[in-house]
């Protein structure tokens, strides 16, 4: 029986069809142009070498990404060896990131907005990119979590012992991570006076 | 009526007599999107988006947040 997407019916096009989605993908994760450029380029030297184990069962893009995540991964081994981000850096800052949100008694000090209806802004350009603007200001280590959970979709557990931090602290770098790119979208793309 | 026995989280158990505060929620809100909440949690937490309307629109924003990175990472280019 002949699957619809054989083997043989892949080839350097249809893989390279996808080197902008991979990009963006391995750019958030890394933050680095020339790193994200050279995992995405593995993989796409990886899938080509290793087309004939393609089975067609998941879609071409779903089996690159699985192979692009395999890549970031070590990458982002490789970068915790050489140049670990300091522990603590920019931490207590960011924990008073936190509470400058909050009132004494845990109320808002300035409740979140009614976004309004989400496909509308969705389907905007140029709130997709506030969105990337956004993203990519976050502070380094929060961003690295928060990109481990949302891009790659890594479990907790999983993003724990990658990153060799405790549960806890894993929940309490997402939620800063939350916090800090809602903040931004609601002061760069909301809060604009229409 | 009873209400089932229920593991508090942390925050509610420091609270236990007051509501949630908006921070804990936002904890709980955020947390949701990592793991399933305990049934304990997802009451005190529908409680609390029941009467707080910054929060309904906080948990709106985090769901809308996620499709957004979805949109930016498949928008054709």
């Amino acid at each position: 029986m002949m699957s619809e997407t054989s083997p043989e019916s892949i080839g350097t096009a249809s893989i390279e069809s996808h080197r902008s989605y991979l990009l963006r993908y391995a750019l958030l994760q890394l933050r680095d142009q020339g790193a994200a450029e050279d995992v995405v380029q593995d993989t796409l030297l990886a899938a080509l070498e290793g087309a004939t184990r393609f089975s067609g069962k998941s879609s071409l893009k779903t089996w690159l990404t699985g192979i692009l995540k395999h890549k970031i991964i070590d990458q982002i081994r490789r970068q915790s060896r050489e140049q670990p981000l300091v522990s603590g850096d920019g931490e207590g800052s960011e924990a008073e990131a936190v509470d400058a949100l909050f009132l004494e008694d845990g109320h808002w000090r300035q409740p979140p907005s009614n976004w309004g209806d989400p496909d509308k802004a969705l389907e905007n350009k140029a709130f997709i990119e506030v969105f990337e603007q956004c993203a990519k200001n976050m502070p380094a280590k929060t961003a690295r979590a928060f990109m481990m959970r949302e891009v790659m979709e890594l479990s907790t557990e999983e993003i724990c012992k990658e990153l060799e931090i405790s549960t806890t602290n894993c929940w309490v770098m997402l939620h800063r991570a939350r916090l800090n790119l809602r903040e931004c979208l609601e002061l760069k793309w909301f809060g604009k006076p229409s | 009526m009873t209400l089932p026995r229920i593991e508090l989280p942390t925050p509610v158990r420091r609270t236990i007599v007051k509501n949630l505060n908006c921070k804990d929620v936002s904890v709980l809100i955020s947390r949701q999107h990592d793991q399933p909440l305990t049934i304990g949690e997802k009451f005190w937490l529908r409680l609390h988006l029941y009467i707080c309307n910054g929060c309904r629109n906080f948990a709106n924003n985090m769901q809308m947040m996620r499709a957004a990175m979805k949109r930016y990472l498949d928008r054709d280019k």
